[in-house]
């Protein structure tokens, strides 16, 4: 029974991932044959590539702006939908319905909103004497943009903490508010505890996600004129950076060295919130 | 068992790789051409492939037609799985990139000269088909670097139109001066190099040595050149980047427009205010006009197994036929002879001397396939940065041209 699955696991995940950890040793360029180069690809990337930090920086900043902000706005609509209201069914669904909505085409729509001169969001500040700023051509508002962008697409975040909101106890929920415990409390003293081991899943997926993010930044750099990455690299992110290599410039080996360093990254950051969720996530079984 | 299962597998991938292909049913040839989607010239296209197809009835075109902006990524795809199709786009831009894969087409355009006449083409154009003593594709158009200008501004404000004779100064004055409350006297193309490195030539310097193994942008010409491209936005008479009309020249409210691409001609046509005709660009210090020439061609892959039919295709994508059909949906006529027919001629631009003015000075870009990384990955976001930030050109080149040496350093070294 397990053949067929270990099977597809050496084709297609396994073997594809040696091949890549080969190529980054190599000059591979698709048309020809891969001669190997020892470490030039990394030492390339790592010394002397003028992009390679940047998109490790911008993504580093866009992971910190947008998963705290993803996830506070996830969850207070968690919490706004948990309450007995009517047409809560319907609200959900309105509130999850971004997410189903293609990055692309979300990042054209954001890239309107935002477009300096007519865009929606500068046209709403004018309304009250604010001159916004070049969102899509200053490399100072570019990234935040994409992190304005991305609290949107929460809808995933917030089904999960709905249901672990669902799962927060009753009683001891009852027992704090006969008790006299105001909201604030029951849900600091209560609530929040059971809720950590959603908030860190929620936190894992999120940084994964934000480390890979690719789809939103690429359509926005390319409805907006700026450019892939643009302006001035501001909205490089790691993964776009990747991407331009492989299949822009059809650099494999240079391509494949990004890939298997981000694999170290993301192993190494997912490595240390495990480390440091001891001292914050609560462990129904250890307690 | 598992012997047959191999010899089916092997057989599998044996006919995926066959370079061997038989006629169809009706005994016609099939030439497969790799189309980059253009809503503006598709039904053109499908009208000239079903008269070459009623012309040749032994060859089926069969158009794979693929979004523009993945159209390399999906070329050396295709080419790396060792199916690369018979004929292709492959402007000179992309030629230094593509020749690996090209079909030299010398000893056909030699047998062919007649009919593929060469000498049809402008000056400027035949250099470029004949780049290196070889010909490795016919071309179908062609963009020149241009100054566009509004007509209705200029006279609104009493100014005499741009002439031939202009220099850096007269269009700075110029744009100072129709730049009004609504007004802009000019644009400022950012996103890639059609402007900036104009200006760069302009002042006599380049972004490559002539051997293009070392970046020179940080030279004080070169310099120069980015300066006088900043100090558009400085001296107020063109937007900073993100400011000023989204849809730009065509919004009617810019007078010039440095270094537009001939490909707007339709648009702006349909614009129905836009009073707009153009002029060679203005000489820099240099005495360069600096503006680029860059051809849009199709060439057959080396492998092709209908080489022949599909040199027919090519010819006739490049014959007089086509050129007018081309010029018909808005293109600058690449023939000299469809060229003197005047078929658009009540048509803006009217200065059609223009075009032959900065076809004299127009410069290629450089023969390199590093050119387009370097200029777009290595460049851009540096004079991205001098347009939007407190960063001065001087600085701007420096930074550029080191990144720049930095890359033909370690390509040359074998990273990849």
């Amino acid at each position: 029974m397990i053949a067929p699955a270990t099977l597809g696991l050496l084709l297609f995940t396994l073997g594809p991932m040696l091949i890549s950890l080969y190529l980054s040793f190599t000059d591979y360029d698709v048309v020809s044959k891969p001669n190997f180069v020892g470490l030039a690809n990394y030492h390339y990337l790592l010394m002397a590539d003028p992009s390679f930090w940047v998109s490790v920086k911008v993504t580093a900043m866009y992971a910190v702006g947008s998963v705290p902000l993803g996830l506070f706005a996830a969850l207070m609509v968690a919490m706004l939908l948990n309450l007995d209201i009517p047409f809560k069914g319907a609200f959900r669904t309105l509130y999850y319905l971004p997410t189903l909505l293609p990055a692309t085409v979300s990042g054209v729509l954001w890239a309107w909103i935002f477009q300096p001169t007519d865009g929606l969001l500068n046209r709403m500040l004018a309304q009250v004497g604010v001159t916004g700023p070049s969102w899509t051509q200053s490399p100072s508002w570019a990234l935040p943009a994409l992190v304005i962008m991305s609290i949107w697409s929460y809808g995933g975040s917030m089904v999960i903490f709905l249901a672990g909101l669902q799962e927060s106890p009753k009683a001891l929920n009852e027992a704090a508010a006969l008790d006299g415990a105001n909201a604030w409390h029951r849900f600091r003293i209560v609530t929040w505890p059971a809720l950590t081991p959603v908030v860190f899943f929620n936190l894992i997926m999120g940084l994964i996600g934000a480390m890979k993010a690719f789809d939103q930044a690429f359509s926005f750099g390319q409805s907006n004129g700026a450019g892939i990455g643009g302006p001035a690299r501001a909205t490089l992110f790691y993964v776009l950076n990747l991407y331009t290599k492989a299949f822009e410039h059809f650099h494999m080996g240079l391509a494949s060295a990004m890939a298997w360093i981000l694999f170290a990254i993301i192993g190494l950051i997912t490595f240390l919130n495990f480390r440091l969720s001891k001292r914050w996530v609560y462990d129904e079984a250890a307690s | 068992m598992r012997l047959l299962n191999w010899a089916i597998v092997s057989l599998v991938l044996a006919s995926g790789c066959s370079h061997h292909r038989t006629a169809d049913a009706n005994g016609r040839h099939t030439v497969i051409w790799l189309y980059p989607i253009d809503v503006g010239t598709q039904e053109m296209t499908k009208q000239l492939v079903a008269k070459f197809e009623k012309e040749n009835p032994d060859i089926h075109i069969e158009v794979q037609s693929v979004p523009g902006s993945q159209y390399q990524t999906k070329l050396k795809t295709l080419v790396a799985a060792g199916e690369a199709p018979d004929v292709f786009v492959c402007g000179d831009v992309y030629l230094a990139y593509l020749k690996p894969f090209l079909s030299d087409l010398t000893d056909l355009a030699t047998r062919d000269a007649k009919e593929v006449n060469i000498e049809d083409y402008y000056p400027a154009v035949q250099k470029l088909v004949k780049r290196d003593g070889h010909i490795y594709f016919l071309p179908q158009w062609f963009n020149v670097s241009l100054l566009y200008y509004n007509k209705k501004l200029f006279d609104d404000a009493k100014e005499p139109y741009p002439t031939g004779s202009w220099t850096w100064e007269d269009y700075a004055r110029t744009a100072k001066r129709l730049t009004s409350k609504e007004i802009w006297g000019s644009t400022v193309t950012t996103g890639w190099w059609g402007e900036w490195l104009t200006l760069v030539h302009g002042a006599g310097g380049d972004l490559f040595n002539s051997e293009v193994t070392k970046a020179t942008l940080d030279t004080p010409e070169a310099v120069k050149g980015l300066s006088f491209y900043r100090d558009a936005i400085k001296q107020g008479f063109a937007p900073s980047p993100g400011n000023g009309p989204s849809t730009g020249f065509a919004s009617g409210k810019f007078a010039m427009d440095y270094g537009g691409h001939v490909g707007l001609w339709a648009t702006y046509r349909q614009i129905p205010n836009l009073d707009w005709d153009i002029e060679a660009l203005p000489k820099g210090p240099s005495g360069r006009r600096g503006g680029e020439i860059s051809l849009t061609a199709l060439g057959i892959s080396k492998s092709s197994p209908e080489r022949e039919s599909a040199w027919k295709f090519v010819k006739f994508m490049s014959s007089q036929e086509s050129i007018r059909a081309h010029v018909d949906r808005g293109y600058l006529a690449i023939r000299r002879s469809v060229a003197a027919e005047k078929r658009d001629k009540d048509l803006a631009p009217k200065n059609r001397g223009a075009v032959e003015r900065a076809l004299e000075s127009a410069e290629p870009i450089p023969s390199s396939k590093d050119f387009i990384e370097i200029a777009l990955d290595l460049v851009q976001p540096e004079i991205d940065r001098m347009l939007t930030e407190n960063i001065s050109p001087a600085q701007a080149a420096k930074r550029a041209s080191d990144a720049a040496n930095s890359f033909l350093r370690a390509t040359n070294g074998g990273a990849k």
